[in-house]
C-alpha cells in the first residue's frame, strides 16, 4: 500500500467518522474542581459577547461571534474558551487550517485542555499527508496525543462524575489518543506500531466502534496478516454506521484479490 | 447528581466548604464543558423559590403572578416569551423571563433576559440580585459582586445582597473575615435572618471566636424554632462546639440536625463524631455510612469510615482505604 493510498484512506475514514468520536468530558480545567479559578469576564459587555458565542445556533454563527469577540476583547480571560468554540466550529465546517489555528490559540491559553488536544491530534494525524508541513503536523499530533494521555492520568474531576463514569470517559479519551498515535504511525509507514496502537484503542473501550476496526484493518492490510485485516474489516462492516460499512466492504473487496498469507 | 453550591442554602457539596473541618471547593462550570452545543445549563444552583417570590412587578401581569405563585417556571418562560413578542419594549416581562430561567437552572438564558431588561431601563434591586445570581451560577464572580453591590445601592434596606456577598466570600474565597463583615451588614438590616446569623457564627468559629460563634448558633436556633424552617446547620455547629464540653447535648443537637436535613451528609458525619466521642462505634459507623452513601465522592468521608472500620477490626477497612485513595486521587485538588 503506498503512502498516498494510506493518506487518502485515512482522510476518508476521518471524514466518515466526523472527526472522531465526540468526547464529552466532565473534567478538564481547574475550574471544575475549584470554581474560584474560573476565567472571569471583566465587564458585562464582554460576557454578553461571550454568551453570544455560546448560544449561537450553528457553526458559521459561532465563528462569526467568536471572531468578533476575539477582536473586541483581545485581553479577555475568556479568550481560551472562545478559541475552543472557534476550533469546534471550524471542525464542523471542515476548515482544517482554521481549526488548527484556533486550537493552537486555545492551547496557548489552556495548554492542558484534553478535549482540545484530542480534537487536534487525530485531525493533524489524518490530514498531514500530502501537505508541505506533513512532518511538523505528525510530530505535533504525536506530541498532543501523548500529552493528552498524561493529562488524563492525573486529571482531577468534578464530584458530579462518579468514578465509574469517569473510567468510561477516561478510556474513551485514551482510545482516541491511541487512535491518533496509530494514525501517525501509519502515516510514517510504521505499520507494527500502528497495529499496536489501534489494538490498544480497541481493547481499552468496552464497546469499540466500527471506525476503530476499520483503522486496524487498514493497518493490518499493509502487513502479511491479511486474514486478520479481513476480520477487522468484517467487524467494522458489522458495527457500521453505513459510511464505515461501505468503506469496510470496499477494503474487503480489495483484499479479496490478494493472496492470503495467514 | 450531587448537589450544588448555592447562596440561598446549603446542599450536599457544601459540606466541604461550609463545615469547619472540610473546606475545599469543587463545582463544575461553564468553561469546563468546551464542546459546542452541549447543554449549557450547568448552573450550580438557583435560589430557593421562596426567596424570589418577594419580587413584585408581576402585579402588572396577573397571569405571570399566578404562575409564579404556583412555581410553574416553565409556563412562566412560555408566557413571557409570548408577552415579549407582543410587547418587546417592556422590561418587566423580560425580568420575569430571567427569573424563570434562573429557577429552571438555565443561567445563560437568565443572564440574557435580565440584561435585556436592564437595557430597556429596568434598574431595581431585584433585577440586580437576579442577574447577580445568574452570574454566580456561571462562576462569573466579578460580575456577581458588581450586581450585588448595585442591588445594595438600589435598596439600602435589602439584606440579601450582603448575605450573598458574604456567602461568596466564605465559600468561594474561603475568607471568613471578609464574609463576616457582609453577614454582619445583613444581620444589621434583618436581625431575624437566621441564615445570616448562622453563617456569621460559622465564620466566627473559623476565626477561633468560639464563644461568639456559639452565641450566634444559639440565636439562629432560637429563630429557627420560631419559624419552623428545616435548616439543620446551626444545630450541627452547636453540636460541634459542645462535643467535648457536653457530648450528650451535642448528640441531641446533631440528631436534630440530621432529622431536619437527612440528605445533608455533613449532618450524619457530625452525628458520627458525637457517637464516636460517646464510645458508640457501631452507630458512628452507621452514620458515616449514610454520609458516604449521600456523598460517595468525598474522600474525607471514606477516610473517616476507614478509620472507624480499622478501629473496630472490621474487615471492610482495607476496601474502604482503597475507596479513599481513589476518591482522593480523582476529586481532591492538590
Amino acid at each position: 500500500m503506498t503512502a498516498i493510498n494510506i493518506t487518502r484512506r485515512l482522510l476518508a475514514i476521518f471524514f466518515i467518522a466526523g472527526f472522531g468520536p465526540c468526547l464529552h468530558l466532565s473534567a478538564q480545567s481547574d475550574a471544575l474542581v475549584d470554581p474560584g479559578k474560573t476565567a472571569q469576564a471583566k465587564s458585562e459587555e464582554e460576557f454578553d459577547k461571550y454568551l453570544e458565542i455560546v448560544t449561537a445556533p450553528d457553526a458559521p454563527q459561532v465563528l462569526e461571534k467568536a471572531n468578533a469577540f476575539i477582536s473586541q476583547f483581545p485581553k479577555s480571560d475568556l479568550l481560551g474558551a472562545a478559541y475552543q468554540y472557534e476550533e469546534h466550529a471550524d471542525q464542523l465546517l471542515n476548515n482544517f487550517d482554521g481549526m488548527l489555528t484556533a486550537g493552537r490559540q486555545a492551547l496557548l491559553r489552556n495548554p492542558n485542555e484534553v478535549s482540545t488536544l484530542l480534537t487536534l491530534a487525530p485531525a493533524m494525524a489524518s490530514r498531514a499527508g500530502g501537505r508541505s508541513d506533513r512532518e511538523e503536523l505528525l510530530f505535533q499530533a504525536e506530541t498532543d496525543a501523548r500529552h493528552a494521555l498524561e493529562e488524563v492520568e492525573t486529571q482531577r474531576i468534578s464530584r458530579k462524575v462518579s468514578p465509574q463514569e469517569w473510567t468510561v470517559q477516561k478510556h474513551q479519551m485514551q482510545a482516541e489518543a491511541h487512535g491518533a498515535l496509530g494514525t501517525v504511525a501509519l502515516q510514517r509507514g510504521k505499520t507494527q506500531t500502528a497495529v499496536r496502537e489501534f489494538k490498544t484503542a480497541i481493547q481499552i473501550v468496552p464497546n469499540p466502534q466500527g471506525i476503530q476496526f476499520l483503522r486496524l484493518g487498514l493497518a493490518l492490510a499493509s502487513t502479511p496478516s491479511k486474514n486478520e485485516a479481513r476480520e477487522n474489516f468484517r467487524r467494522a462492516a458489522e458495527l457500521g454506521p453505513d459510511p464505515i460499512r461501505r468503506s469496510a466492504a470496499k477494503e474487503l473487496r480489495k483484499l479479496s484479490d490478494k493472496p492470503t498469507s495467514q | 447528581m450531587p448537589s450544588r453550591r448555592t447562596p440561598s442554602g446549603h446542599k450536599a457539596d457544601e459540606i466541604q466548604s461550609m463545615s469547619s473541618r472540610f473546606r475545599t471547593s469543587y463545582v463544575h462550570c461553564l468553561f469546563g464543558v468546551p464542546l459546542l452545543w452541549v447543554h449549557l445549563a450547568v448552573a450550580q444552583t438557583t435560589p430557593s423559590s421562596t426567596e424570589l417570590q418577594v419580587i413584585s412587578p408581576a402585579k402588572q401581569y396577573p397571569e405571570i403572578a399566578d404562575l409564579v405563585r404556583a412555581n410553574k417556571w416553565t409556563d412562566v418562560v412560555r408566557l413571557t416569551g409570548e408577552l415579549h413578542r407582543a410587547d418587546p419594549a417592556n422590561p418587566t416581562v423580560l425580568y420575569w423571563a430571567g427569573t424563570a430561567h434562573l429557577q429552571l437552572h438555565e443561567p445563560v438564558a437568565a443572564v440574557q433576559a435580565f440584561r435585556s431588561a436592564e437595557r430597556l431601563g429596568l434598574d431595581t434591586a431585584l433585577l440586580h440580585e437576579g442577574l447577580g445570581l445568574a452570574y454566580y451560577d456561571l462562576n462569573q464572580f466579578v460580575l456577581f459582586e458588581e450586581q450585588m453591590k448595585k442591588a445594595a445601592t438600589s435598596d439600602p434596606n435589602d439584606s440579601k445582597p450582603y448575605y450573598y456577598l458574604g456567602f461568596y466570600r466564605w465559600t468561594i474565597r474561603s475568607d471568613p473575615s471578609a464574609a463576616l463583615e457582609f453577614f454582619e451588614k445583613a444581620i444589621h438590616l434583618a436581625p431575624n435572618d437566621w441564615k445570616s446569623v448562622y453563617q456569621s457564627g460559622n465564620c466566627l468559629e473559623q476565626l477561633g471566636r468560639l464563644d461568639d460563634a456559639r452565641n450566634r448558633y444559639e440565636t439562629a436556633i432560637s429563630q429557627l424554632e420560631k419559624s419552623g424552617a428545616h435548616f439543620g446547620w446551626p444545630y450541627q455547629g452547636m453540636a460541634r462546639l459542645l462535643l467535648d464540653e457536653n457530648p450528650q447535648k451535642a448528640l441531641e443537637l446533631a440528631k436534630k440536625a440530621a432529622q431536619l436535613e437527612p440528605d445533608e451528609p455533613s449532618n450524619h458525619l457530625e452525628l458520627a463524631d458525637v457517637y464516636q466521642r460517646l464510645g458508640n462505634l457501631q452507630d458512628a459507623i452507621r452514620e458515616t455510612q449514610i454520609a458516604a452513601s449521600t456523598n460517595p465522592n468525598d474522600s474525607k468521608i471514606h477516610y473517616a469510615l476507614f478509620k472507624l472500620y480499622r478501629h473496630t477490626g472490621d474487615p471492610r477497612a482495607q476496601s474502604e482505604l482503597d475507596v479513599f485513595k481513589q476518591t482522593k486521587a480523582l476529586y481532591d485538588s492538590d
